[in-house]
């Protein structure tokens, strides 16, 4: 079986730079005869996508709504850790830690589970790259985990315990980074609708952590104080979620194209189904003063918002990125690099 | 100074694409496969991961004054142009590489070390120009290397020594740039007023800041699949922080806000 490179290692060595690319199949790129005429693709290049297509599997928007969760509840569990008065909330606190050091271990499996090379996954610490969000991102999400462990241990070694809350504390804040910075990374990208809403991503997400670590904490057996705090906690998330949501929504839409892939499809069908999910997960949770049904229903449903969000932003995402027509659009109407540097690029000879 | 790069005169290539066959050939490329796409003389289709030269052939019912085709009353015209890497003054794929597996070669060019690239993929979706791509088999991204195992040994590109036209001309940038604005001027006082350069300062295209490898084209950037206003995503990103550090704060403040509120009402 051949390499698709044809040479004769008696006669040739292989060193060119592309010698090492591992070819398992012959034919990896296939293609589908252009049958149309040209007026109908006129003004792109046979309708061909203009980006590549985002290569990340389902595991990286599973990956947003568990790091995001593992982070909210290490803040939420932080806060509870330092107005910890007579030990009222160490249930809370305890659960809180335990479900982010858990989301943190998982969120680990799930990146190094879709890089292309998995084995070669310390090479993200190679570098601090601050540009790169993903290299921001990866420092984060170690130390978080690190920071988590510490304080947790210290929770069982005497030795340690003074070690406990600072370590929380810390995990707390870097949980706040865990909860936004994946909206900061695909905003960060060429992708036409994660670009244009790259102002709300970050708050969308950060909301969507927040409600769904909200949600699966009140889950936990808690006592009333503590079931307070996840109350309001999560309602006010859910809140800010779906009025972000609405307010990304309306930036999508100011280039219709853009906003197609949120509208309809496999993307816009997840997305219907997150904000109804959200919204009814937001009238259980305040149900739930009267009936014990409604505040796990809340719970329950407000996790699966979450997650929903995420893989809807995703679809949608992927997507995007092979509508070449609305790439141009976005570019013409402004939206390229005019938005920042004030000028777009040449195009003609006028 | 130091800096190479590559202008592409798309009204000399005659798409033979020596160019392709040549890249393909001396980075000992596999191939992607035979295929035929209906797309004029174009069965690549697009730049990837085994495929880093292109070329593209825009067939359309438009005139266009270098040539007379004798075709639909002369209302069709026939473009060719090699596409590749360009070689952002700013790249996205750079940028965002959380390895620092990309890096900016001594000739300004951007390089993927493969010994280093762990496959993360998010350089793929960074490229303004859908350049770079991850090879399933293979795991890791690829792209032009504007032969810098060449460049090394003060050799010119294989594309560039392949091009029997010289489309694709290799050299000191400053030097392509003064070569490419006459080449733009000569055009035009030959008639042919829809030739222009694409990219080849910052000013020329302000979002990536310039690119090593430009171009001259005599259509819109679409109707050669490229973006008419290609931006590094970076540039963009100050906002995106900047909201995330204040919805950080906000949920900070409600996340105290519901411990100190639960804690008040459970001593009352």
């Amino acid at each position: 079986m051949s390499d698709a490179r044809y040479v004769d290692t008696s006669l040739g060595v292989l060193t060119g730079e592309g010698a090492e690319q591992r070819v398992e199949s012959e034919e990896s790129v296939t293609r589908n005869v252009w049958q149309r005429e040209p007026e109908q693709t006129a003004g792109t290049y046979y309708d061909l996508p203009a980006l590549k297509k985002t290569v990340w599997k389902v595991e990286i928007p599973i990956y947003y709504f568990v790091g995001g969760t593992a982070g909210s509840m290490a803040m939420l569990g932080a806060a509870a850790a330092l107005c910890n008065r007579e030990g009222a909330f160490n249930r809370l606190t305890t659960y809180a830690r335990l479900g982010a050091l858990g989301g943190s271990m998982m969120s680990a499996v799930l990146l190094i589970h879709d890089l292309g090379r998995p084995e070669r996954f310390i090479y993200m610490l190679r570098v601090f790259r601050p540009t790169s969000p993903m290299s921001v991102g990866t420092w984060m999400l170690s130390s978080f985990g690190a920071c988590l462990s510490l304080s947790w241990l210290a929770s069982k070694t005497p030795l340690l315990s003074a070690v406990e809350k600072p370590a929380y504390a810390v995990a707390g804040l870097l949980g706040l980074g865990m909860s936004g910075y994946t909206g900061v990374l695909i905003g960060n990208t060429a992708v036409p609708l994660w670009q244009q809403v790259r102002r709300e991503l970050p708050v969308l997400f950060i909301a969507s952590s927040a409600a769904s670590a909200g949600s699966l904490l009140s889950l936990a057996p808690l006592d009333e104080a503590e079931d307070k705090i996840t109350e309001r906690f999560s309602t006010v998330a859910k809140t800010v979620e779906l009025t972000a949501g609405s307010k990304l929504e309306r930036r999508s839409r100011q280039v219709p194209a853009v906003a197609r892939p949120l509208r309809s499809g496999t993307g816009g069908t997840l997305w219907k189904i997150s904000r109804v999910c959200v919204l009814v997960s937001l009238a259980a949770t305040l149900a739930g003063h009267k009936w014990k049904a409604a505040k796990k229903a809340g719970g329950i449903l407000g996790a699966a918002g979450s997650l929903t969000t995420r893989l809807a932003i995703h679809e949608a995402g992927k997507e995007s990125a092979q509508d070449a027509r609305a790439l141009f659009t976005q570019q013409r109407e402004g939206l390229g690099a005019k938005e920042v540097t004030g000028s777009a690029a040449v195009t003609s000879s006028r | 100074m130091g800096h190479k790069g590559f202008f592409t005169d798309t009204t000399i290539c005659i798409g033979c694409k020596a160019c392709e066959v040549a890249c393909k050939q001396w980075n000992q490329l596999p191939d992607d496969g035979l295929a035929f796409t209906g797309m004029s003389y174009d069965n690549t289709a697009a730049l990837g991961a085994s495929t880093w030269r292109h070329v593209a052939f825009v067939e359309a019912p438009a005139s266009f004054t270098p040539q007379m085709t004798g075709l639909m009353g002369d209302g069709f015209s026939w473009l060719f142009s090699s596409d590749v890497c360009k070689h952002c003054v700013r790249a996205g794929c750079l940028e965002g590489c959380p390895t620092g597996s990309i890096i900016r070669t001594e000739f300004g060019s951007v390089y993927v070390q493969p010994d280093i690239c762990n496959g993360c993929g998010y350089c793929v979706s960074t490229c303004p120009f859908g350049v770079i791509d991850r090879r399933e088999d293979d795991g890791r991204a690829w792209k032009c290397t504007l032969c810098y195992d060449r460049l090394k040994a003060d050799m010119t590109p294989a594309c560039a020594k392949s091009c029997p036209t010289e489309s694709i001309q290799f050299g000191d940038l400053d030097e392509l740039q003064n070569r490419a604005r006459a080449r733009v001027q000569t055009l035009h006082d030959r008639g042919v007023s829809e030739a222009y350069l694409y990219g080849v300062d910052a000013e020329n295209q302000p979002g990536t800041e310039g690119l090593n490898a430009f171009f001259l084209l005599v259509d819109k950037p679409e109707a050669y699949n490229l973006p008419p206003d290609p931006v590094v995503p970076t540039k963009k990103a100050g906002e995106s922080w900047r909201n995330m550090a204040f919805a950080a704060v906000g949920m900070a403040a409600i996340a105290f806000g519901s411990v100190l509120s639960a804690r008040r009402s459970r001593q009352a």
